[in-house]
């Protein structure tokens, strides 16, 4: 249990930071005006070494969009229809017009994304795995950008254990591929909780008010700079 | 430990977003997982786990009257339909529809697939060899998940 009193701490001092807030409405005006109930997730870009990552993403992602409110199509039901058609290569899909992807799978928004980092690096005790998401959430009909994200979540791989051996013996496990699924499970559900939600959950039309890090334009400006990048947990400040 | 430190990351992003109040929406199970065994060796082993997967989230969202996650359905019917049982899967499209009318212009799609992989089948009355659909938008076959109905 002690163990949990740094990341707690952690935690605080992550959400009374001296970051500045803004409401998700005045973030993302887009996604109230427009209202999508669909997304079409595509496969992201990986701009990382890690052949993985990928795979990661795609297989995690799901989820958190679906608590988050919205219809999300079945990802390796469109990869392998697109794969069908030809469309292997994701900087293809990423240059077709998106209206195509409201004709064919009548989706109201298309989710891209990019992976900038996936870095998993171990200490004595423990470790951690950063990753570097650059997503948009993209209008079928309009092609406004409804909502995006730049930055970067770090998950702690760490076993927690008191004592060292036990540590290292869990940071051992937690190697074992699977787990992986659930750390980057844990990194997309912060990713995604900036992101006003969608008419399948209660509080939708209602979190307008909600604070978040103003992470627009730092964020983007500090994006390309790569490790410097400060660590923003892209989690909601209520 | 690391259970409790996940729970805990869960549970105060979900107290954080504010959607914590309302009770469980969906239980996904392992969905990642399989899917993430499939996506990284795709052979009949990881295929038959995925889709026993999908199976477990059926049931489970049943028993704990929960609402089947977007998409399972429709994962589950494609599944049937690339083997070789696509009258089977016109039922699953048609349920993915009628919970989420979000995937009618896909599930409609689909449907208009499989209805063609059955009347080939039905030409050839050989082994159906599963047909994968194509993007190809067919406005002229607007009423195909109701033929789906007949057929199946």
């Amino acid at each position: 249990m002690r163990k949990l009193i740094p990341f707690l701490l952690l935690f605080c001092i992550a959400m009374t930071g001296c970051a500045k807030t803004v409401t998700k409405q005045e973030c993302f005006p887009g996604m109230y005006a427009e209202q999508p109930k669909s997304i079409l997730v595509l496969p992201p870009m990986n701009e990382t070494t890690a052949a993985d990552a990928k795979a990661y993403y795609t297989t995690t992602i799901a989820e958190p969009l679906s608590y988050n409110g919205f219809y999300v199509f079945p990802i390796p039901v469109v990869t392998e229809i697109m794969q069908h058609e030809g469309l292997y290569d994701t900087e293809l899909l990423y240059g077709m017009p998106i209206a195509k992807f409201k004709e064919q799978f009548g989706a109201d928004s298309v989710l891209y994304t990019k992976i900038k980092e996936w870095d998993l690096s171990y200490y004595v005790i423990g470790g951690t795995l950063t990753v570097g998401f650059d997503c948009e959430l993209q209008s079928t009909t309009t092609n406004a950008v409804l909502w995006q994200y730049k930055g970067r979540v770090v998950v702690d791989l760490s076993g927690g254990s008191s004592d060292l051996i036990g540590s290292i013996i869990s940071t051992a496990i937690n190697a074992a591929i699977s787990d992986y699924v659930t750390y980057a499970r844990v990194a997309n559900y912060r990713t995604f909780g900036t992101m006003p939600v969608g008419p399948r959950n209660e509080r939708y039309m209602q979190d307008g008010q909600d604070q978040l890090f103003d992470q627009r334009p730092p964020a983007e400006k500090a994006a390309p700079a790569g490790s410097a990048t400060p660590v923003s947990d892209g989690t909601t400040a209520q | 430990m690391k259970k409790l430190i996940i729970l805990f990351c869960l549970a105060s992003l979900a107290l954080m977003t504010g959607c914590g109040g309302g009770k469980q929406k969906y239980d996904w199970c392992n969905y990642s997982d399989t899917y993430y065994g499939v996506a990284k060796n795709d052979c009949t082993e990881t295929q038959t786990k995925h889709l026993a997967e999908l199976e477990r989230i059926m049931q489970v969202a049943t028993e704990k009257n929960l609402e089947v996650p977007p998409g399972i359905y429709a994962e589950y019917g494609f599944l049937l339909f690339k083997s070789g049982k696509a009258a089977n899967s016109l039922q699953w499209f048609a349920k993915e529809k009628a919970q989420y009318p979000e995937s009618g212009v896909f599930m409609d799609m689909l449907t208009r697939a499989a209805q063609r992989q059955i009347d080939k089948d039905k030409q050839t009355a050989s082994q159906p060899a599963a047909e994968v659909p194509t993007t190809e938008a067919q406005p002229a076959q607007e009423t195909a998940p109701a033929q789906g109905q007949t057929q199946s």
